[in-house]
């Protein structure tokens, strides 16, 4: 029933007509130039079977350095991972996602930064077509614990390219990529661990439901999304003392962290829905469900918000003008 | 010797006209590739930056921005134009409004107004007077196809030009 619903949504924004401001994957376009933004990030789901909640949040700072280049920073943080892998790693593999087991502080776990370029950009009347590479580079703090990596839970380093094409309402963007996380080492207890190489492909739509027509900068705009998120990964590696780890010990304690350590596939879909204010400021809420497979990153439903204020180089007054 | 004496003696009377009483009054520019009300504040904040722009008003549904130019201030078109790429989008054509004062012109024919040159290509009529529409054409002015057309003459305008003297110089018709 979900699915059918699920392509009902495509089909309908596809005959419909949006907008390329994604809450989760990179537009083509790039920031005006010398226009700065910030960006923030919340992710929340529970953990099972503990039913503890587990948070995520982010910062971003972006910049527009020329019309076709955009840097960004950002700073993550989290209660998903221990400040480091513990001695007995036996009773971590088996039991941390037990309520009997010591909850995760929160902390800083990573720093990532990125640098967008876009190579074509194809104009016409409220239309265009654009395609962007994007590299991105990240330092990890803590010891992540899963397949699946993730700048900031990892470091590594993840290049993609992006094609975004807006017809008037409807926008629909599609990203490639691959991310190489390093090895994560513990020298001090003889521990490395490696997350596996991923390749991943977004597809995502974007449609503007309101307004259907401007009378003001003011005019509140509702945007829907639908994003599907796919990824493909490797096995985690994990050495102690340099020898080679076995997860397979594992394979009948915690199903889910078992298959979190393995090579796996899914895709996922986000549907979500953004707010504009003032033509400056956008809030997004969505959710995440899988559709084949599922990610092992989190557990679903994952709820998340964003807030993206940009700050426009006003040489008046701050106040929009009306048209 | 000669030679000198006689370029430097027609040099003196190569000059452009000026226009005298003349200004730039306002700016219409067709924006390409804008939607959204953010995208379009992008573009007005950047254009209400320009020091000679009195008030740069966008339509949000028809993506056309009116800028009205301070008087007695020196206008760059071109900083105009560069300000809409600055935020990420491109002109779909850019017109702008001129006082003349029963000015004759032909084909080929330059006039120069505060520092800057504008040549005429084709024009319409051979008579100017009072607000008179120009219409830029110089490549990123207008659409691709449509400077297509031009681009040929205007190649040959800037043929042996200097950089410096091609930047200061404008293509215009009616």
């Amino acid at each position: 029933m979900i699915r059918l619903l699920f392509i009902a949504l495509i089909f309908w924004t596809v005959s419909a007509k949006a907008q390329e401001l994604y809450p989760y994957a990179e537009a083509a376009s790039t920031q005006a130039k010398g226009v700065p933004a910030v960006r923030f990030t919340y992710e929340n789901y529970k953990e099972l079977p503990s039913q503890r909640a587990r948070n995520y949040g982010g910062v971003r700072l972006i910049y527009g350095i020329t019309e076709k280049l955009t840097a960004g920073i950002s700073i993550t943080g989290s209660n998903h991972h221990l400040k480091k892998f513990p001695a007995d790693l036996s009773y971590y593999f088996q039991k941390h996602h037990q309520k009997t087991f010591q909850q995760n502080p929160y902390q800083v776990e990573g720093l990532v930064a990125s640098l967008k370029y876009k190579f074509l950009n194809l104009d016409g009347h409220q239309r265009h077509f654009r395609m962007a590479v994007m590299g991105a580079a990240a330092k990890s703090f803590i010891p992540h614990d899963g397949a699946e990596p993730r700048l900031g839970d990892n470091s590594g380093v993840d290049g993609s390219w992006i094609a975004t094409l807006l017809i008037k309402r409807f926008a629909v963007s599609l990203t490639n990529g691959y991310l190489f996380p390093f090895k994560y080492k513990d020298e001090s207890q003889g521990y490395s661990f490696k997350s596996g190489n991923c390749r991943y492909l977004n597809l995502s739509f974007g449609y503007r439901l309101i307004p259907t027509a401007y009378s003001s900068y003011s005019n509140l705009n509702v945007n829907l999304y639908v994003e599907f998120i796919s990824a493909n990964y490797d096995k985690a590696t994990m050495t102690v003392n340099g020898q080679p780890y076995s997860f397979d010990v594992y394979q009948n304690a915690d199903k889910y962290i078992y298959n979190s350590l393995q090579a796996g596939g899914y895709t996922e879909v986000r549907p979500s829905i953004q707010l504009i204010f003032y033509s400056t400021t956008r809030v997004e809420m969505g959710v995440a469900s899988p559709i084949f497979n599922q990610s092992y990153l989190h557990f679903y439903p994952m709820y998340f918000l964003s807030i993206h204020k940009n700050f426009f180089r006003n040489k008046k007054a701050d106040n929009p003008k009306k048209i | 010797m000669y030679s000198f004496f006689f370029r430097f003696i027609l040099g003196l009377f190569c000059f452009f006209p000026v226009v005298s009483k003349a200004q730039f009054i306002s700016a219409t520019l067709g924006i390409n590739g804008l939607t959204c009300s953010m995208c379009s504040y992008a573009v007005q904040t950047e254009l209400e930056r320009l020091p000679f722009v009195e008030k740069a008003t966008l339509n949000l549904n028809t993506n056309i921005a009116i800028i009205l130019f301070k008087t007695g201030q020196k206008v760059n078109i071109r900083q105009v134009v560069e300000a809409v790429y600055k935020a990420g989008f491109s002109v779909g054509y850019t017109e702008a409004d001129f006082i003349f004062n029963e000015q004759e012109v032909s084909d080929q024919f330059i006039f120069s107004y505060d520092g800057f040159h504008y040549q005429f290509l084709k024009p319409a009529q051979l008579v100017l007077n009072g607000k008179t529409t120009l219409k830029f054409i110089d490549k990123k002015y207008l659409r691709k196809k449509a400077y297509s057309f031009w681009e040929p003459m205007i190649k040959e305008s800037l043929n042996g030009k200097t950089k410096a003297d091609a930047e200061n110089l404008y293509h215009v018709t009616l």
